[in-house]
C-alpha cells in the first residue's frame, strides 16, 4: 500500500492516469484512498449521498486487469469521480437531493455515468445537491435532504448549488473530478465558490438520459473538475448523441488542443462594469487582475454589452412552468411539502398556474435573444465576467435577500450573460482568479455553440499563468 | 469532561458562524401561504411583463417538432 500524502487527493486526471499507466500504485489502491476520504470527510461538507465503495473496488479491479494487458483507454482509466445524486445509478437509491425521494431506486445507469464507466473512470460516491436541482426557487442553502452544502474554504460558507456536493468534493480533495449539472448557475456557482474548473457544455452536446429532469429545454449535465484541460478530458467522454435524450444534438467533443485557434486570433468581450461596479467591492481587485492575466496571454479585449432582453424574467418563466409541470405529481400528491424549504415549495406549487401564454411568449422572446446574441460573436469569440460577482454567502444568509440593499448600476454590462448563456445553450468555464477574504472567486468564458475547445485552450492558458486552481482548503 | 474533545478550528468554524449568526438581522419568515401567495403575485407580475413585450407574430417559439 503506498503511502499517500495529500498531493495525491489533489492531483489533476491526467497526473492521476499517467502516475496509474508508470504503475507506480494501483487503481485499486487509489480507489480505496478516495473512498476513506469520501466516506470520513464527506459528511464534514455535507457533501457525500452515497459511497460506492464495493462497486469502486471491483470496477478499479478491473481497470488494473486492463492496464497489466496493456489496455489503454484514455485519459479517465482508473481515475475516480463522484456524481451529483441526480444521475441514476442502478440498483442504488437515486435522490435527487429531496426527501420524497430518498427510497427511489432505478434499474439502468444514466448515459454519462456508463460513457465514464467506458472510459475506465471509477464512480466512488454519489454527492449531494441542492433539493430538486433548486426547482421552485429555494431561499436557504438547507434547501436539501443532506443539509447546506459547506464551503472547504470555511465551513460556515455555503458552497454553491445546486451541485453542492460536487463543488465541494473537487475542492476538499474527496474525488479528483465530479458530475454536476446546469439549469442556470447550478455548475458554475459552486465551481466559483469553492475555487475549482467548470464547465458548462453546450445543450445537447451531453445526454441528460437517466438525469432528473428541471427543465428540457435548458438542462445540462458537465465536469466539475481542478483544471480546464481536465474537464476537456471528462467532457470528451461524456458528450455525443443519444437517441434516449430528445433535447439530444447527435453531436461529440473531441478534445484537439493541436488544433486550438490560436490566443492571438481571438477576440473576448468584456464589460468595465462588471469588475467595476457590478462586481462586490472585496472580489474587484482579483477580477481585475484575471482580466489583465487574460490580455496578457494575447487574446484582443473588446468591450461588450449584452442586447437588451429580459434575460433573468424570461430564463424564470420557463425554468418555473417545465419544472412545476414535470414536477406536477409530487405536487398534486401534496408530498412536495416534505420539501426543506419553504419558498421552494410554493414555487413549485405556484409554477402550476403559469398561463401557456406566458410560456409560449417567454419561448417566443427565447427565440429573438437567440438570434441577437448570435450576432454579437461577429465581434467576438468569447464573452468574459465574473462567474459570480461575490464569493459565497453564509449559510444562514437568505439568498433573496442578498444585497437587496445595494443599488444596481444603470450600465447592465454583462450581468445578465448568466441567464443569457443558459438560455441560448452556449457553453461557459468557470476559472478560480483569485480570493475576496478567505473564499474563492471566479470569472467565466462564455462562447459560442460547440466552442469549448477554445473556451478550454484560453482557460488552459490562463492557469498557466495563474495557481489560484492550485491553491487548496485546509481540510 | 466527555471525552469528546473540539479542535482549534472546529471552535473557530462554530464561533464564526454563531457570530454570523448574532450579525444578521432577523427578517420574520413568511407563513406557507403567504408564501404562497408571494409566488402566485411573483407569476402573476411577470406574466404582465412578458405580455408588455411586443414581438413579431412569426416568431416561433425557442422549441422544434421535428416529424
Amino acid at each position: 500500500m503506498p503511502d499517500w500524502d495529500d498531493d495525491i487527493f489533489f492531483a489533476s486526471i491526467t497526473e492521476l492516469n499517467q502516475r496509474l499507466r508508470a504503475k507506480e500504485f494501483k487503481a485499486v489502491e487509489l480507489t480505496r484512498a478516495f473512498c476513506d476520504r469520501l466516506e470520513k470527510l464527506g459528511p464534514r461538507y455535507n457533501a457525500l449521498a452515497l459511497s460506492l465503495r464495493e462497486q469502486a473496488i471491483r470496477k478499479a479491479r478491473d481497470v488494473d486487469g486492463e492496464i497489466k494487458r496493456n489496455r489503454l483507454r484514455g485519459a479517465l482509466q482508473g481515475v475516480p469521480f463522484g456524481a451529483k445524486d441526480l444521475l441514476t445509478y442502478a440498483g442504488h437509491p437515486t435522490t435527487w437531493g429531496a426527501k420524497p425521494y430518498a427510497g427511489q431506486v432505478f434499474d439502468y445507469h444514466a448515459t454519462v455515468l456508463k460513457k465514464l464507466d467506458d472510459a475506465g473512470a471509477v464512480l466512488v460516491g454519489k454527492l449531494s445537491m441542492v433539493e430538486l436541482a433548486g426547482g421552485g426557487g429555494y431561499r436557504y442553502p438547507a434547501a436539501s435532504m443532506f443539509g447546506p452544502g459547506l464551503n472547504p474554504w470555511n465551513r460556515a460558507y455555503w458552497s454553491g448549488g445546486s451541485s453542492s456536493g460536487s463543488g465541494s468534493a473537487v475542492a476538499a480533495g474527496l474525488t479528483p473530478f465530479a458530475m454536476g449539472s446546469e439549469t442556470w448557475g447550478s455548475i458554475l456557482t459552486p465551481a466559483a465558490y469553492c475555487g475549482i474548473t467548470g464547465l458548462r457544455p453546450t445543450y445537447g452536446l451531453v445526454s441528460r438520459y437517466g438525469a432528473m429532469a428541471l427543465s428540457w429545454t435548458l438542462d445540462k449535465i458537465g465536469p466539475m473538475c481542478r483544471t480546464a484541460e481536465d474537464c476537456a478530458h471528462v467532457l470528451a467522454a461524456i458528450s455525443g448523441g443519444d437517441a434516449n435524450d430528445p433535447g439530444s444534438s447527435g453531436k461529440r467533443f473531441y478534445y484537439t488542443p493541436q488544433f486550438a485557434r490560436k490566443l492571438t486570433d481571438l477576440r473576448i468581450g468584456f464589460a468595465p462594469v462588471d469588475f467595476a461596479e457590478w462586481a462586490e467591492e472585496p472580489a474587484r481587485p482579483p477580477f481585475q487582475q484575471a482580466l489583465e492575466a487574460l490580455k496578457e496571454t494575447g487574446v484582443e479585449a473588446k468591450e461588450i454589452r449584452l442586447p437588451d432582453f429580459p434575460y433573468g424574467l424570461v430564463a424564470g418563466s420557463i425554468i418555473a412552468a417545465e419544472g412545476s409541470a414535470i414536477f406536477e405529481p409530487l405536487i398534486e400528491s401534496g408530498e412536495v411539502d416534505q420539501l426543506a424549504d419553504q419558498k421552494q415549495i410554493a414555487g413549485l406549487k405556484a409554477g402550476l398556474g403559469i398561463a401557456a401564454k406566458d410560456y409560449l411568449k417567454a419561448m417566443r422572446i427565447r427565440r429573438g435573444m437567440q438570434q441577437e446574441l448570435r450576432k454579437l460573436f461577429v465581434d467576438v469569440d468569447v464573452f468574459v465576467s465574473p462567474s459570480r460577482f461575490g464569493p459565497a454567502s453564509l449559510i444562514t444568509e437568505a439568498l433573496d435577500r442578498r444585497n437587496t440593499d445595494r443599488t444596481p448600476p444603470k450600465d447592465r454590462g454583462l450581468s445578465d450573460l448568466g441567464a443569457a448563456g443558459n438560455l441560448a445553450g452556449y457553453p461557459a468555464l468557470s476559472l478560480p482568479c483569485g480570493f475576496a477574504g478567505e473564499l474563492p472567486v471566479a470569472i467565466q468564458l462564455v462562447g459560442a455553440p460547440n466552442s469549448e475547445n477554445t473556451l478550454v485552450a484560453i482557460g488552459k492558458e490562463f492557469q498557466k499563468r495563474t495557481d489560484w486552481h492550485k491553491r487548496r482548503p485546509k481540510v | 469532561m466527555n471525552g469528546k474533545q473540539i479542535t482549534r478550528r472546529q471552535l473557530g468554524a462554530t464561533l464564526a458562524g454563531a457570530a454570523a449568526l448574532l450579525g444578521q438581522t432577523r427578517t420574520p419568515e413568511p407563513t406557507p401561504n403567504e408564501e404562497l401567495e408571494a409566488a402566485r403575485e411573483r407569476i402573476r407580475r411577470d406574466g404582465l411583463r412578458l405580455a408588455s413585450i411586443g414581438i413579431p407574430m412569426d416568431r416561433e417559439p425557442a422549441f422544434q417538432f421535428q416529424a
